[in-house]
């Protein structure tokens, strides 16, 4: 048992070692992307500079794009986890929300 | 402890009870304050004493019927698609470590915990359409090793009491 129990710990220590290190290296080493590219349902439904501030209006979502970041400043989903989330500028960030499903990317 | 069919059958009657109360639980005490999708997995918790202590057909119809039941309770329609798919890849991954023994309880947990992610992950790549959501698999990769390492823990300590 102790061996089984030996390999659980070492498996749990590693998977969260290794998750921890690409979280790191995500924030780290993400490099900033200069097109904002939005997905809503799985097509893409707009593809522009992230340097050009705009307002993108998706009914249920509205999307912004301000002084080099991407946010959502409004949504009608019951959790508003796209609402709370920072702007995202980088390449390996990305804003989804799951209800509406809607995907802010950086390319 | 648990000799025949209607000591079986009374336990799981139990178990699910018990697995719908902690889905109410979690739903009460969402953890989303430390990143969205992040979930101590207490259901999961019974899900893998009753492998260990009734066997895995009567735990897999015990997990599923709870699936439907809490999504009818307190979850929407949309939740069950997620819910589903992390319990399938979930339960797979339970199974076979079971089976194995090459874990001991903390570990399939652990290693369930991240298949339910990873089974979740998969289905909102499907439903937004996008690959880039896997791109949350770090996080949720951290968050389930280790809620799972401690839910196979505590199942391990009361399996041993219950078999």
């Amino acid at each position: 048992m102790k061996r089984l129990e030996r390999r659980s710990i070492i498996f749990m220590l590693l998977c969260a070692g290794i998750g921890l290190i690409v979280m790191i290296v995500m924030n780290i080493a993400g490099v900033t992307g200069n097109t904002v590219v939005i997905r809503k349902e799985g097509k893409e439904v707009f593809r522009g500079s992230l340097y050009e501030n705009r307002e993108i209006d998706l009914e249920t979502n509205t999307v912004v794009i301000k002084n080099g970041k991407a946010y959502v400043s409004h949504a009608n989903c019951p959790k508003q986890i796209c609402y709370n989330h920072a702007p995202i500028s980088k390449k390996t960030e990305t804003v989804v929300c799951l209800p509406n499903r809607v995907v802010v990317s950086i390319e | 402890m648990i000799k025949n069919n209607a000591q079986k059958i009374s336990f799981g009657g139990l178990m699910l009870a018990l697995s719908l109360v902690f889905g109410y639980v979690e739903y009460l005490l969402p953890l989303d304050f430390i990143a969205p999708g992040v979930k101590i997995g207490l259901a999961n918790c019974v899900f893998m004493c009753c492998t260990v202590c009734i066997g895995f057909i009567p735990a897999l119809g015990i997990n599923i019927s709870r699936i439907l039941l809490s999504s009818l309770l307190f979850g929407s329609p949309v939740s069950l698609i997620f819910s589903l798919s992390g319990a399938a890849l979930s339960m797979t991954v339970t199974y076979v470590l079971c089976k194995l023994k090459f874990f001991s309880l903390s570990g399939v947990g652990a290693a369930s915990g991240i298949a339910h992610n990873l089974g979740q992950l998969i289905a909102a790549a499907l439903v937004t359409g996008t690959v880039g959501v896997f791109l949350y698999a770090p996080v949720l990769l951290v968050s389930g090793v280790f809620f799972g390492y401690v839910t196979g823990g505590v199942s391990q300590t009361i399996s041993k009491r219950l078999k």
